[in-house]
């Protein structure tokens, strides 16, 4: 199981992943004869209180997806019973490591602001449920295998 | 929001989905295009009939399952 273990980056489990079309919006622009965005790589922030990845919208934007659903989400600020409607949208992922990357086709993900905080992605525990994820604190750093 | 009449599609049709709860629904407009096992395999049918025009693929559930962030995210608001 390959695994990349990293300092903390300001005090968090910080994690450079590309992002890209999913493979099968990929299809589609072939088909349509339309270029295919490269992936673009972007450092997400690991939080294992998400519980599912979100992506800011520059990068969705520069990708050029449209939004394929809709998914109710609670954060501190809903009220109780009152979840916000969050668009979702396909992407594919790629964990990068040296010698074997995991690459993920097909992620449902939904857009919030997040560039004002130094990341453009928080990775989820939809991304985390397939991954062993060690957090030590004493030395500041965290290995991640997949 | 966007896909508001695939939604709307969908809520309308919920009740003859329940029977298939668990799978995903492709809709394109006002017609259920089709029920999958996986979303990817949804994904892949919803880009192959509907091409680069707007579908919607939502999980069939008679409750929506609800996401949980622990952060406050600011939601961007597409127009």
């Amino acid at each position: 199981m390959p695994h990349l273990t990293l300092p903390f980056s300001a005090g968090a489990p910080v994690i450079d992943l590309l992002v890209g079309v999913s493979g099968p919006r990929a299809e589609a622009l072939k088909k349509a004869n339309q270029a295919i965005p490269n992936p673009i790589p972007v450092r997400a922030l690991i939080d294992t209180g998400a519980s599912c990845t979100s992506i800011d919208p520059t990068v969705l934007k520069s990708l050029g997806v449209p939004s394929t659903g809709t998914i109710p989400c609670h954060t501190p600020s809903t009220k109780s019973g009152q979840p916000h409607m969050a668009n979702q949208f396909d992407v594919s992922l790629v964990l990068i490591h040296p010698l074997l990357t995991r690459a993920f086709h097909a992620l449902p993900v939904i857009e919030s602001e997040l560039c004002h905080q130094g990341i453009h992605a928080i990775l989820g525990r939809d991304i985390l449920s397939f991954c062993l994820l060690t957090y030590d604190g004493q030395s500041q750093s965290f290995s991640l295998a997949f | 929001m966007a896909l508001e009449k695939e939604l709307e599609t969908f809520k309308r049709e919920l009740p003859n989905l329940l029977p298939m709860e668990g799978r995903f629904a492709v809709i394109c407009g006002d017609k259920i295009t089709g029920v999958y096992v996986s979303y990817e395999d949804a994904l892949k049918v919803g880009y192959e009939k509907c091409g680069l025009n707007p579908f919607l693929v939502k999980k069939i559930q008679a409750v929506e399952q609800v996401q949980y962030f622990s952060r406050d995210l600011d939601f961007a608001c597409r127009t």
